[in-house]
């Protein structure tokens, strides 16, 4: 349950709510809907699947105060009834509640009991019939009674017929209200008011906030205290897809001058070294490193796992944002770098708060600025993606690799020599990216070789072992393609029994000290007779002559090959899932951002 | 002729879609339009040309290369413009090119070549003119364009390659035309040979005659005036970082995340990209581009020269009249120089005065000399201590 969206004012609230649900789709796709407070009572449009069904239908064109919701499923099905915003059994009430009430089982049974009609299966329905339950107490009273009984989390805007108050209340998932002088917003994130409004303040947990057309009012447990008032900048923006067919492919083809963008300014080549400015924590010196992410962050964390431990002698280690449940307490020379595309991954939200609680140095990488994470972490560095649309990420994992890269380089400085050599590859690196674009042609032809099998594998050693996890993954939101990742030494121990001339295998095998490895590797799986398609950047005429597809890389620093080859993988998924005619940019069951735990 | 009223002509199709054979040593990753001047590529300055008289419904049709100029010129937001793409899969013509935007084609357009630099004052008196009409020159730009014949302000005949200059009016390549241009184009692939048909049908085509701007580069040399037309009207601005006792004169525009190193000395018009490192003691004379993430390292000398994104050139090299493409490195005391030189263009010998033409992803190594009018194809590898007097072929490795 995912993206959520409220406004009061003196417009016609309907396509104002409309437009900011648009920018809150990344947050889930499955149900729309809006709720708008005219002389009707409460004014109900719903719809499944995306904002733009909901735009197809006629407007509800009266009203100034609304509510609005767009939804990622997960306590009940992706349909109409389930879709948000839920209201009381009078249809006085709605409400619209992105988060996961826990106890909301027990609340429906007493609320059924009590003679509500709860028509949906949501967690969400059961908190407008709570303030139905408790409205002789007020609108203010109601909602801050019905929230004392939830259990779990909730980002809330309550909305009210014939009112233009809106009630606003968070617990653990992000809410932020945007001010103007005539009206006022509320959202779940600041891009989807940024068009409306540059003065936010963020609500904390435990907070409920009245807000009305010319004021907002914030209380925590009963009293009214002041939340500061921040001056957000729009971040300059591009939509449209400039005659691509996709905005995956679009995106993929944005990498090269992303790559140029995001090295500008940092490196200096005469005296060698990186500058980033984390010297403002604990020095820049740190003795333990953890990179935590979800997804496709998960996989860009495992790569800068390797490329800062390949530098410097200091243990660094990857983990899975929702595998922190706890952190052992540590001190400012412990740093957790902390890799969201969107800023809102709850997971990693959470784990980032854990180790700030525990006393970490803590630095977000984001590409979205405003985000919740830039307020947990010590520091934040912004990736140069741009607004990524399609729900596969492309551009924004590549992003965080080059920031990584570029982290490990400012902290960890190997000897002056290497250090410019790897500079100067980096500097290469978006014409080498460009170059990779221009393999379209192939890689179109292994795309379409694998768009008739229902399974294929991918093997990698080392750094590339993340780059087969992350296309691994791209095969299968994109494709549909069950497709596995593994590691090259562990096919003996077990999947070689899953080889046969009906799996396709995609090898990386770039000319660097894992190179023998792989080669065994291959021969392994030539024998069982399975299929191999080779990415590389040796010409060894040994390795030509042994695979049914070899896909040439320009030649790069091994520890850069990540990017190349992720490209080349990437434009394969894309190939793949076109040949089988998918939706590339919205795969089912899938949202851009995961802001549930 | 009514000029003095507003265009009322609002859509213009630009043809991008070719590689530009005689410039091959620069067009092996982008197309022709997309080759920088000034650091931008030609077809931006067509774009702000149309958008300055408030043209703003734009289509390109695009081919060679399509991606590159999708990619950098996306969907028009940042230059106020709509932009559209079409495809034309096969190179076959400018009148098949016009054909393949056919179907997004409004009433009334212009058609503009996107490889040529051209005024927005030209574009202007084209769009104020009747809607059949096609702009022409008489200012003499050498024996490689088509011809217009013309009487009593009226085109007569369009002639492609003109034999001894039948007319001294140029043919520009753009033209004001309607929808009726798509019933001769399904018979004819290039666009002067359906107009003629069209005037010999009886339809009257007006030559709209203009002193203004107009540019088009024929051979890879010409790109150095163009970039020179393009440098003399920026406005000096420091974005970046000078330290100190670095000299500036004219106007020097420095993006953001560049570094001039001390005792540099440039003299503008001259133009330095983004996140680029240049210094110490670097001089750079007017007339020069350089992109982003170049670096140009201790005690080089650059004289009139493009140079492009990611290039690296060694310190003490000497580089004049030179153009260089991108992710070109090249070790220390290159040099470059500039003369008359007799240049071998696929057969045919042109004289010209220039210096080298480097492709991109070319590695030169240590103490090479290139001499005037060298070509050097794109990813050649060419080690030290070289003497370079012939066109180095593409991918070719110079033991």
């Amino acid at each position: 349950m995912c993206g959520i969206v409220g406004y009061t004012g003196l417009k016609t609230a309907y396509p104002l709510l409309l437009e900011a649900l648009e920018r809150l789709e990344y947050r889930g796709y499955d149900s729309c809907g809006i709720a708008i407070s005219n002389s009707t009572g409460v004014a109900l449009l719903k719809q499944f699947g995306f904002v733009e069904n909901l735009k197809s239908m006629p407007p509800i064109e009266e009203g100034v105060s609304g509510i609005g919701h767009t939804r990622w499923a997960t306590v009940g099905s992706p349909t109409e009834e389930n879709a948000h915003p839920h209201v009381d059994c009078n249809g006085q009430i709605a409400i619209v509640h992105n988060g996961d009430i826990t106890n909301y089982l027990s609340l429906r049974e007493n609320l059924i009991g009590q003679g509500h009609i709860v028509s949906s299966d949501t967690d969400s329905e059961v908190i407008v019939h709570l303030i139905e339950n408790y409205a002789a107490e007020g609108q203010m009273g109601s909602v801050v009674r019905a929230l004392k009984d939830l259990e779990g989390s909730y980002a809330l805007v309550v909305l009210f017929a014939d009112s233009d108050l809106l009630i606003a209340a968070r617990m653990g998932s992000p809410l932020v209200i945007g001010l103007s002088p005539t009206e006022n917003f509320v959202a779940s994130d600041v891009p989807a008011i940024i068009e409306f409004t540059d003065q936010v303040l963020y609500l904390e947990d435990g907070d409920v906030a009245t807000v009305t057309p010319n004021e907002v009012k914030v209380f925590q447990n009963g009293d009214s205290i002041t939340r500061t008032v921040h001056h957000v900048s729009k971040q300059p923006e591009e939509r449209g897809l400039a005659g691509y067919e996709h905005y995956f492919l679009k995106e993929i083809h944005q990498q090269p001058k992303m790559i140029r963008d995001s090295l500008a300014g940092h490196m200096s080549s005469i005296d060698p070294s990186v500058t980033l400015g984390l010297e403002s924590m604990n020095g820049g010196k740190f003795d333990q490193i953890f990179i935590a992410g979800c997804g496709s962050a998960y996989h860009a964390s495992l790569i800068g796992e390797h490329f800062l431990s390949d530098l410097g002698s200091v243990n660094t280690s990857a983990r899975i944002a929702s595998e922190i449940s706890h952190m052992r307490p540590g001190d400012k020379s412990h740093l957790g770098i902390f890799v969201t595309q969107s800023g809102e991954t709850a997971d990693t939200l959470h784990a980032a708060r854990l180790a700030h609680e525990a006393g970490y140095s803590t630095l977000g990488l984001t590409n979205t600025h405003n985000s919740s994470i830039s307020r947990i972490t010590d520091q934040t560095i912004y990736t140069e993606a741009g607004l990524e649309i399609s729900v596969a990420a492309s551009k924004t994992f590549t992003s965080q690799l080059i920031d990584l890269f570029l982290i490990g380089l400012h902290l960890f400085p190997p000897p002056i020599n290497r250090l410019h050599d790897l500079m100067t590859e980096l500097r290469l690196l978006p014409s080498k990216a460009q170059q990779v674009l221009g393999l379209q042609p192939q890689l179109d032809s292994i795309g379409k070789k694998l768009a008739p099998h229902t399974s294929a594998y991918l093997v990698a050693k080392g750094i590339n072992y993340p780059v087969a996890l992350e296309a691994s993954l791209k095969l299968k939101e994109l494709a549909y393609l069950h497709a596995e990742a593994l590691v090259a030494g562990e096919l003996k121990h077990g999947p070689l029994a899953l080889l046969t001339h009906e799996t396709p295998v995609i090898v990386l095998a770039p000319k660097d000290d894992t190179y023998p490895r792989v080669l065994q590797a291959i021969r392994e799986m030539r024998a069982r007779g399975a299929p191999t398609i080779v990415f590389t950047d040796s010409h060894d005429e040994y390795l030509a002559s042994i695979v049914d597809d070899i896909v040439y890389l320009p030649t790069t620093e091994p520890h850069f090959f990540p990017i190349l080859a992720t490209i080349a993988l990437q434009l394969v998924a894309y190939n793949c899932a076109r040949a089988k005619s998918l939706s590339i940019d919205r795969p089912r069951n899938l949202a851009k951002s995961v802001t549930v735990f | 002729m009514n000029s003095g009223q507003q265009p009322t002509v609002t859509q213009a199709i630009i043809l991008a879609a070719g590689r530009g054979e005689r410039l091959s040593v620069l067009t092996a990753l982008r197309p022709k339009v997309m080759l920088p001047v000034g650091n931008k590529p030609i077809v931006e300055f067509v774009i702000e040309a149309l958008a300055a008289n408030g043209i703003r419904d734009i289509v390109l049709v695009v081919g060679y290369q399509r991606e590159m100029v999708q990619d950098y010129l996306g969907s028009g937001e940042r230059m106020g413009v709509t932009l559209q793409y079409v495809v034309q899969e096969n190179q076959l013509g400018t009148g098949h090119a016009l054909d393949a935007a056919q179907e997004t084609a409004a009433q009334h357009f212009l058609v503009l070549p996107g490889d040529n630099i051209i005024s927005a004052a030209a574009i202007g008196e084209l769009a104020r003119s009747t809607e059949n009409a096609i702009l022409v020159t008489d200012q003499a730009r050498g024996d490689q364009h088509g011809v217009v014949e013309v009487q009593n302000d009226m085109a007569t005949n369009l002639v492609e390659s003109p034999e001894e200059q039948a007319s001294p009016w140029i043919n520009t390549g753009v033209y004001s035309l309607t929808r009726e241009i798509f019933s001769y184009l399904s018979e004819e692939l290039s666009l002067p040979d359906a107009i003629n048909k069209m005037i010999k049908d009886g339809n009257q085509f007006s030559a709209c005659k203009t002193t203004a701007d107009w540019w088009d580069a024929v051979y890879p040399w010409d790109l150095l005036r163009l970039n020179g037309l393009a440098l003399s009207s920026i406005k000096g601005e420091c974005n970046g970082q000078c330290e100190p006792g670095v000299t500036l004169k004219g106007e020097v525009r420095i993006e953001r995340g560049s570094v001039v190193r001390s005792n540099s000395y440039i003299i503008g018009p001259v133009i330095i990209g983004e996140g680029c490192e240049v210094g110490p003691g670097v001089v750079i004379f007017p007339y020069t581009s350089i992109g982003n993430n170049v670096v140009i390292e201790a005690y080089s000398q650059l004289r009139n020269c493009i140079v492009g994104d990611s290039v690296q050139i060694g310190s003490h090299s000497h580089l004049t009249d030179t153009i260089i493409g991108e992710s070109t490195s090249m070790g220390p005391f290159l040099s470059a120089m500039s003369d008359n030189a007799n240049i071998n263009m696929n057969g045919i010998h042109v004289e010209a005065r220039c210096g080298s033409l480097i492709s991109a992803n070319v590695r030169i190594g240590t103490r090479v000399t290139l001499r005037p009018g060298t070509m050097i194809g794109h990813g050649a590898d060419i080690s030290d201590m070289k003497l370079i007097q012939d066109a180095i072929p593409e991918s070719t490795r110079v033991l």
